[in-house]
């Protein structure tokens, strides 16, 4: 029988190193924290015993960016060791990536570059989603990443991809809503449509995020608050997934965090009004 | 297409230089973008002493030449600017410290997050040796934090004072060559200026020698008595210092 991970409905926030000192200072009302987990892989002194406390204080969820789930190349082994030595020191919630790939010929990225959603790419995420959570242990959760570029021809939609890779690895997914927005718009799809397209059952987590508009496409920057239009997509997602836990995520123009926990109160309220409204 | 093809070509298309990548689809424009704005970043954050010693838009210009060049290999953007020492020795050739403090600071960081592992203090190295194992055959690991460079210049005492932001020293390049360790100990990074014996011995149990052979670069024929107390006095630093991991015994492994 396929593993499952059990639905754990919450607010919380990306752990960043401006706020460590917050975190283990005082009481921080958030019901889990997300790690990134290359921030900590293959690590020791004083990051890890960081991490330990963080641990000791918080459910913790495990966000990584370089598995490079879509690599046509392969998974590489040594970091799936890592992952499992991090995993089975702090079991997290859960351990989350991307669909995207993140190199190629041994060279890296370090950004999420997009997968074509075709027939072949979901036969080499599929068997490479088989493998890492074999290594692992644990079925993975995967987000959306907003994109820039679009292929063709396309075997899929995102959402139907999605939707197949769930269905064939037993894999969940991290819902980026922002990323969803980004990337409709950047696209002309329907947003609401690739939620109605993405299977209610396999939702454990939801990221909230601000994005920038670049030359002629918006871009996922991370770096200001949740917009009007993604807290208005971020209702239908609840409306339609329930209680998954939910995140704030900034990478870059991190505020003070209280300024963060200000904004995950909006999402509370979000939430509870779509409970409400469901109700 | 397949897959691999397509990756490979996106792969191209991020990493190519402004001159021969041409006009580029503005999706692709923003992936490449984000690449290089993120080892930029990576750079900068990892050098911020260097990057105001050297003058923030020379390191820049440095940084992006570096990034042209070096495409990561690894999963860890921390990892990126192992190296970039190099390409600074070559583009500031007049202004040694450059690369020597770019080094210190980016290996002080490095250290700070290496990974956990043994020590090996006195009383671990008299205990692994009790059973008779010949000395000349130790071979001695250094902890994961643990790097070596030779050194020209004060790059140590700049890097205190522009920390502590203040005059930097006013000779800048030493009489002789040194050598220049960083490890950490406990959970501080730290680091020290060895004299070039010091150095020689060190890059030898890098390297991974036997003892006989750091010994041998130590040899001062016509002082063996010196030359004995020497190593011992090495030693017996490297051990209290925490630089070793544990040692092993090529007579032992074979017997």
């Amino acid at each position: 029988m396929t593993p499952t991970i059990p639905s754990f409905s919450g607010f919380g926030l990306g752990l960043r190193r401006e706020h460590h000192g917050d975190f283990l200072s005082r009481e921080v009302p958030v019901d889990f924290i997300e790690i990134i987990s290359e921030n900590f892989l293959a690590a020791g002194g004083q990051p890890l015993r960081t991490l330990d406390a963080m641990c000791e204080r918080h459910r913790v969820a495990m966000h990584g960016v370089s598995l490079s789930i879509g690599a046509a190349q392969g998974l590489n082994r040594e970091y799936l060791r890592h992952l499992k030595a991090l995993a089975d020191r702090v079991k997290p919630l859960w351990v989350s990536d991307h669909l995207c790939w993140t190199g190629v010929d041994e060279i890296a990225s370090h950004d999420l570059l997009p997968m074509p959603y075709t027939a072949e790419a979901l036969d080499v995420v599929c068997a490479n989603i088989a493998l890492a959570q074999d290594v692992l242990e644990r079925p993975l959760l995967f987000e959306n990443p907003s994109s820039y570029l679009a292929f063709t021809p396309s075997d899929f939609t995102e959402w139907e991809f999605l939707a197949q890779m769930c269905e064939r690895t037993g894999c969940y997914l991290l819902l980026d809503v922002n990323n969803i927005y980004v990337s409709a718009v950047n696209h002309g799809f329907d947003p609401i449509a690739f939620l109605d397209g993405i299977p209610v059952d396999r939702v454990r987590q939801i990221h909230l995020a601000g994005h920038s508009q670049g030359d002629g496409l918006l871009i996922d920057t991370h770096d200001s608050p949740v917009c009007e239009a993604v807290w208005q997509l971020y209702a239908r997602a609840c409306d339609r997934f329930g209680a998954a836990a939910t995140m704030i995520e900034r990478d870059d123009a991190i505020p003070p965090l209280d300024e963060l926990l200000d904004e995950l109160d909006c999402a509370r309220a979000v939430a509870a009004q779509a409970e409400r409204i469901a109700a | 297409m397949s897959l691999l093809e397509l990756q490979r070509t996106i792969r191209d298309g991020i990493l190519a230089d402004d001159e021969t990548v041409g006009e580029i689809a503005t999706g692709l424009a923003v992936y490449r973008n984000n690449y290089r704005a993120q080892l930029l970043g990576a750079l900068q954050a990892r050098h911020e002493l260097t990057r105001r010693w050297a003058g923030e838009e020379a390191f820049d210009a440095a940084a992006r030449h570096h990034i042209l060049s070096n495409p990561p290999s690894s999963w860890s953007l921390d990892d990126y600017g192992n190296g970039f020492d190099a390409t600074l020795d070559s583009l500031f050739a007049q202004d040694f410290e450059v690369a020597e403090l770019a080094w210190l600071e980016w290996h002080l960081q490095h250290a700070f997050g290496a990974p956990d592992g043994p020590l090996l203090d006195a009383a671990g190295l008299a205990a692994a040796a009790a059973d008779g194992s010949d000395w000349q055959d130790a071979v001695f690991e250094p902890v994961a934090s643990f790097a070596i460079r030779k050194i020209r210049t004060v790059c140590a005492p700049l890097w205190l004072a522009l920390r502590d932001g203040l005059e930097p020293p006013e000779q800048l390049v030493l009489a002789g060559m040194a050598g220049l360790i960083v490890w950490r100990e406990g959970l501080v990074p730290t680091f020290r200026v060895v004299d070039e014996r010091e150095h020689a011995a060190l890059v030898a149990v890098a390297e991974g020698l036997d003892f006989s052979v750091v010994c041998a670069r130590q040899a001062r024929p016509e002082e063996p008595e010196a030359e004995a107390e020497t190593i011992g006095a090495m030693l017996g630093g490297w051990l209290r210092d925490g630089l070793l991991a544990r040692v092993t015994f090529a007579s032992a492994a074979t017997a």
